[in-house]
């Protein structure tokens, strides 16, 4: 089935500079591609590689999946795509939340920010059309009360995307918060789009889909029936009970059972306190805690539900979303093992509008370097607090791991292209050290994590050959699935079940139209990773960019002894489609 | 003939699969014939594969169909995910 024309989904394009707007038919080059696909597609396009991320020649893109807004389970996720100020490279952050869905009903595939707007401004997206909200009152606002500000006046029927202090002060690791149906912080978190977005003076977007038609597909029967089989097939993975029942934080015992639990600034592998940070005992605390909710949904249309609401004592909600890579990063990594503490630490990183990851990783430098004691979450905190108030050492922490461990005189900073790494120590995990070294994003698990399998008892995550296949494989796996907008944890059962492959091409025929073949994934994928990485190219990187901090190849990660031994030459293989 | 007697730690939502309660401060103990493998581990404390999908023993990754020794120290968990 032809879809009409009127039907066909638009990119909005977003003029600050002069408080223009247009609706554009999806161009030729742009064609059946969507969430990260699309944004670094028109990154690669419109934005010169060599500019600056925070002048007014960068452009940012907010992206809905090929499949968002449809049946299709877990397929809301949101990409935002710039070239980032972390990396110097191109990226996408991608997050939960309802804006993609919002988008897509309103039959917008992707909006194209451009230019600066003259004042801290407001861009609210309705069925009729853009408008231009000036509102002094939200300078400087925390993302928190802002939310509920723009709740309040925007009704309940919308998603809000917007950035806190730490984006308007052009921090480095600011993030781009995005709203769940019931107005939760979900983040766009990493490489410093918060920044882009605060270069911009643009504050937040609404997205208000009431009276949107909705979407409309090629094949409506085909796409229920494949959505229904995905769906059901993702179900039957063990996987998934973990999932619901405790979340991201289940790895916490199990990476650190692994020895690869990020330590003290990645200096072992295991930390003596983390059944006190795991999700086994999160879910025991919550269970103690008025209000407190083990499971919940971060979009409609979730099969698994793998989301948090955590609270304290009394009841009061304290963030929702404690996932695996904070209570890493934040935890063991700067040995805090009180959960609260990590809790507050991620409620204030929300609040600021800051990469939890990444300004971890910057607290556990200023520990190596002596600027706050060892395991100390209220120093910790305070030190976060600083990034609000503009002060150095908040601006030192709110620039991430790599400025303030060169600030700080510290040589062991984990990080790729400037972006920190996730809780995974690629000691032992080799294939997502691979992954790290090589990704177009910079340091990034979700582009790529080879974590031992059942499915796969062949492969070693341990060796120091054969990685490189591994996380080649896997990025541009996950590379397809950001560009379809599906969930990254719904993707995983498919890497067990390659049956289920077959029900995921033919929802996005079912979309499209197009006739995708069993190649589809591979070749789209593949494609995505080579417009990334010519434009990295053409920013100045090169396969000196491509490499992990010399002391993973030099020090052993202790109980294992391990190093990060894959050779130069077969991470230059990669990514060599 | 001769058994081998194992520690097993169990995680994540493994612990309320015991039958007998399990106590995570102590872990359990259980008695395997010489040879047995992790497989056999599990069925004899009343786990499937289906359940549990990773394995440390003394500190190690392992597989399934991996042995166990006498006075073998053994976490067991649920499926890996990326997170």
């Amino acid at each position: 089935v032809k879809i009409t024309e009127e039907k066909m989904r638009k990119i909005l394009r977003i003029d600050l500079s002069n408080k223009g707007h247009a609706y554009e038919d999806v161009p030729s080059v742009y064609a059946n591609l969507g969430g990260r696909g699309l944004t670094s597609k028109i990154v690669s396009v419109e934005v010169p590689a060599k500019t600056d991320a925070l002048g007014k020649e960068n452009k940012l893109v907010f992206a809905a999946g090929i499949l968002a807004g449809t049946s299709a389970p877990n397929s809301g996720r949101l990409s935002v795509g710039a070239k980032s100020p972390l990396t110097g490279g191109i990226k996408e952050a991608n997050s939960g939340g309802s804006a993609a869905q919002r988008l897509a009903r309103l039959g917008i595939q992707a909006v194209v920010v451009e230019g600066v707007a003259k004042e801290l401004s407001m861009v609210k997206i309705t069925k009729d059309g853009v408008a231009f909200i000036h509102d002094e009152a939200l300078k400087g606002m925390s993302n928190y009360a802002l939310i509920d500000r723009l709740k309040a006046e925007h009704g309940n029927n919308t998603a809000v995307i917007c950035i806190g202090p730490a984006g308007e002060s052009l921090l480095k690791a600011a993030s781009v918060a995005v709203t769940s149906p019931d107005f939760q912080i979900r983040m766009a978190a990493r490489g410093g789009l918060g920044a882009v977005m605060g270069s911009k003076n643009l504050k937040a977007v609404v997205i208000d889909d009431t009276g949107a038609t909705g979407i409309e597909v090629s094949d409506a029967a085909k796409l229920k029936e494949a959505a229904s089989d995905l769906s059901k097939g993702i179900l039957t993975h063990p996987l998934m009970e973990g999932l619901k029942q405790l979340g991201t934080p289940l790895l916490v015992n199990m990476i650190n059972g692994a020895g690869c639990l990020p330590t003290k600034n990645y200096s072992v592998g295991q930390f003596e306190d983390a059944e006190k940070i795991s999700g086994e005992h999160m879910v025991g605390v919550m269970a103690t805690r008025p209000n407190a909710k083990p499971i919940h949904r971060c979009m409609t249309g979730c099969v698994i539900s793998c989301s948090n609401v955590y609270t304290d004592e009394a009841g009061k909600e304290i963030v929702s979303g404690l996932e695996y890579e904070t209570l890493g990063l934040m935890g063991s990594n700067c040995m805090i093992s009180d959960l609260d503490d990590v809790a507050r630490m991620n409620r204030l990183c929300n609040d600021l509008g800051l990469d939890t990851m990444d300004v971890g990783t910057a607290i556990a430098v200023a520990m190596e370097a002596g600027l706050l004691p060892w395991g100390d979450g209220k120093a910790a905190y305070s030190l976060i607090e600083e990034a609000g108030k503009g002060t150095e050492w908040g601006t030192m922490i709110g620039n991430g791991c790599l400025f303030t461990g060169k600030k700080l005189g510290v040589t062991r900073i984990p990080q790729v292209k400037g972006q920190s790494l996730a809780a995974y120590d690629p000691r032992v995990l080799k294939g997502t050290g691979v992954t790290y070294a090589t990704s177009p994003m910079g340091a990034d698990h979700t582009c790529g994590n080879a974590l031992p399998s059942p499915a796969n008892p062949d492969y070693n995550p341990t060796a120091s050959t054969g990685q490189a296949p591994v996380s080649a494989f896997l990025q541009w796996y996950f590379a397809v699935i950001d560009t379809l907008g599906v969930c990254l944890f719904a993707s995983l059962p498919l890497l067990d079940m390659p049956e289920l492959h077959k029900h995921l091409i033919d929802c996005a025929t079912a979309v499209t139209g197009e006739p995708f073949d069993e190649n589809y994934l591979m070749k789209l994928g593949t494609s995505i990773l080579k417009v990334e990485k010519a434009f990295n190219e053409a920013a100045g990187m090169t396969s000196k960019d491509d490499r992990l901090p010399e002391f993973f190849v030099k020090d052993p990660l202790m109980p294992s002894g391990l190093t990060f031994d894959v050779s130069e030459a077969e991470i230059d293989s990669a990514l060599q489609f | 003939m001769k058994s081998v007697v194992v520690s097993v730690k169990l995680f994540g939502t493994l612990r309320d699969r015991v039958s007998g309660g399990y106590d995570h401060e102590k872990g359990m103990k259980a008695s395997l014939r010489e040879g047995a493998t992790i497989q056999d581990l599990l069925h004899a404390i009343g786990l499937s594969e289906k359940e549990a999908g990773f394995f440390v023993v003394n500190g190690v990754s392992k597989k399934l169909m991996d042995g166990l020794s006498d006075r073998d120290e053994i976490s067991i968990f649920l499926f890996l995910a990326g997170g």
